[in-house]
């Protein structure tokens, strides 16, 4: 019997403009506000774009070697840049002046990953083994508050615990560990007979994932002690997600985008969402809209609605060979992309949650 | 769209003990116009550094992928350090990695065949092994590290000959290849050797053409050590391909720990190609080859290298399979 539907808006991607900087592109990040875009590259430079007026407003090449970890904090005015000369260096943007250069462990090893905490009190960055917290306020600037190199491996991800003041995840070789700030032994930990790659913790606070170097993904209820085992990934499980929406565990294996819901674990097995042909390299999840963007070295950006098995949107984005980073803004429906070789674009995603 | 298959990087392993001459060696590498933009990864800072070439630290971080197996252990801390080093526009088209002189070569090799991203990227071309020829008799007998990395050198420099007489140097050569009868060996002072013999040299490449001197083969080694040591097999003949099939993979699941290095050539009924195989420890790749040559001896050349290898075990099983 036909029946008569709505025609789905269609999503369209509008071009707002590029930018170019020197190297691979290892992340972008708009403000809280989304007003302003932060760019960090290979090369050392961290760049920041007025969004409306598309004028950089900031640029330096402090950092020595590549710049792999930035983050705003929740204020908006201060941006932290890591990277491999073993510092994070906190700016602030509006004047360009460095607030802080601080050496992570020994100061020799790269900085990986940084983290503010939610209410912007602290920030976690990691270096090798260590975890190191450092403590920030507008009038005292940054200290260091506590650290730990109770890892096996270097640490390869973090998160910050929501609504526990203090606590943070860790991951490395050997599982997971939760920290509670200026306790020298764990709060809880999560052990696992491999190496994890990448963490994620679910909207409701009560699941930890992680993506595994052997090809899987291992799952924890916080409340429970339970886990789970999804396994039979192709290659290694380099990027999982919870999407904000309380709907699915996104994960990237390789080409492979597989989901599983957040409902249940217990049974339900993975969906696999074929669409890039190389390797996916980063998935963001826009934090109302019900729409994730994924990026790969095919140079195609993808757009999903969860639940869908094919993408909205599946766009060779011509800007380079392939991409390396996707961010969303806060604000509204609209996306950077970078590449590898430098590029970062801005593009306004038509047709996403209007009525 | 577009999948570019980019070239696989070869990469060198460099391994020896302290003081061996692994740096004199680096630096060699780096300085020699060879026209390769070489990426070194060293484990220690300090010693080697040229403006414009990429050196890099690392510290070794050992990941057991399965239960603890010796055989599925990778270094976590070169998939990190090399998948960065792979962003960079300004491309590498080689790399070289220093291991300490207590390393085990088994987790480096293993990392380019193991994980995913390495072994779709590079391509591991030859471990190298540095022997200081005055001191390495000390090691020899006390380190089972300095065993190891003979055992799995696809390249050997028996370097600082002209600290030691030549009767000496022969003497060390004849124990060496006791441990590895498959590796080049070369006599060098500073470590001086044509960058070809060290770079490119396709010792894992099944593709390039895969010798075995016959030379070291069968003959039973005057100075054999009883630790680390190795097993040759040479029979004429041909082999029926299932039941290789099934001894290989039985001997990979009951050796497999022990057997650091093992090469082979074979004639196989019905095929007109030889048949070649490689492993480190229980990562195994074979194929056909090239097709034999009207004037050549067909025959089964086999090299086990490892601890406790049971020769009669080796030899009666191989046997099995012969047509």
């Amino acid at each position: 019997m036909p029946r008569l539907v709505r025609p789905r808006a269609k999503i369209q991607l509008q071009s707002i403009g590029t930018f170019q900087l020197n190297e691979y592109i290892h992340a972008v990040m708009f403000s809280p506000d989304g007003g302003r875009l932060a760019v960090a590259d290979a090369s050392g430079q961290v760049a920041v774009w007025h969004v409306g007026s598309q004028r950089c407003v900031f640029r330096n090449t402090k950092h020595q070697g590549a710049v792999l970890a930035e983050g705003w904090h929740p204020g908006g005015k201060i941006l932290a840049t890591a990277g491999e000369d073993g510092v994070g260096r906190v700016w602030d943007v509006a004047s360009g002046e460095e607030r802080a250069v601080v050496p992570v462990g020994d100061g020799k090893g790269w900085v990986e990953h940084l983290a503010w905490e939610s209410g912007g009190e602290r920030l976690a960055m990691t270096a090798g083994k260590t975890l190191q917290i450092l403590k920030w306020s507008e009038s005292g600037g940054c200290s260091v508050e506590w650290e730990t190199s109770d890892h096996k491996s270097s640490v390869s991800d973090l998160c910050w615990r929501k609504g526990y003041p203090g606590q943070i995840f860790s991951s490395c070789f050997g599982g997971a560990t939760l920290w509670q700030v200026g306790m020298d032994s764990p709060v809880n930990t999560f052990p696992y007979e491999g190496a994890l790659l990448s963490l994620s913790i679910s909207s409701s606070g009560q699941y930890l994932a992680a993506g595994n170097l052997d090809g899987s993904v291992h799952l924890w209820s916080l409340s429970t002690g339970q886990n789970w085992h999804m396994a039979g990934y192709p290659c290694k499980v380099g990027h999982v997600v919870f999407d904000p929406y309380g709907e699915f565990l996104w994960t990237a294996a390789g080409p492979d985008l597989v989901t599983w819901s957040a409902q249940k674990f217990e049974g339900s097995s993975g969906r696999l969402l074929s669409s890039h042909l190389g390797w996916i390299q980063a998935i963001a999840c826009h934090p109302r809209q019900r729409v994730v963007a994924t990026v790969g070295e095919d140079g195609l950006l993808c757009l999903w609605e969860p639940g869908k098995a094919k993408p909205r949107v599946n766009q060779e984005l011509r800007v380079s060979r392939g991409l390396s980073c996707v961010a969303w803004s806060p604000a509204d429906v609209c996306l950077a992309v970078g590449a590898d070789d430098g590029t970062v674009a801005l593009f306004a995603v038509e047709g996403v949650g209007e009525k | 769209m577009k999948v570019e298959e980019q070239a696989q990087v070869p990469v060198t392993v460099l391994t020896g003990f302290l003081g061996a001459g692994k740096t004199t060696l680096l630096n060699r590498i780096l300085t020699t116009e060879h026209g390769k933009r070489v990426a070194v990864i060293v484990n220690e800072f300090g010693e080697v550094g040229i403006d414009n070439q990429l050196v890099v630290g690392a510290e070794e971080e050992i990941f057991e992928m399965n239960n603890g197996c010796i055989c599925c252990t990778v270094r976590g801390d070169l998939i990190r350090i090399i998948s960065n080093l792979l962003k960079r526009k300004e491309r590498f088209d080689y790399m070289v990695i220093e291991t300490t002189g207590l390393a085990d070569p088994a987790p480096v090799a293993q990392t380019f065949f193991v994980d995913d991203d390495m072994k779709r990227r590079l391509m591991l071309d030859a471990i190298v092994t540095v022997v200081d020829a005055k001191h390495i008799w000390e090691h020899l007998d006390t380190s089972p590290e300095a065993k190891e990395q003979i055992a799995f050198a696809d390249v050997i420099l028996l370097n600082k000959i002209d600290l030691v007489d030549e009767g000496e140097v022969e003497r060390l050569e004849a124990r060496v290849r006791a441990i590895n009868p498959m590796t080049k060996i070369y006599r060098t002072r500073d470590a001086r050797l044509e960058i070809e013999r060290l770079l490119n040299v396709g010792a894992f490449d099944l593709g390039r053409k895969l010798e075995i001197d016959p030379n070291f083969l069968g003959e039973e080694a005057h100075e054999h050590d009883p630790s680390v040591y190795s097993v040759s097999i040479a029979e004429p003949g041909q082999v029926d391909e299932a039941r290789t099939n099934d001894w290989l993979r039985d001997v990979l699941s009951g050796m497999g720990t022990d057997i650091f290095r093992m090469k082979g050539i074979l004639d196989v009924k019905g095929r007109d190609e030889r048949f070649v195989f490689q492993g480190v420890h229980m990562l195994f790749d074979g194929r056909p080859d090239r097709p034999w040559k009207a004037k050549e001896t067909r025959g089964n050349q086999l090299v086990f290298i490892g601890r406790n290898l049971d020769r009669d075990r080796l030899v009666e099983g191989f046997r099995t399979c012969l047509v």
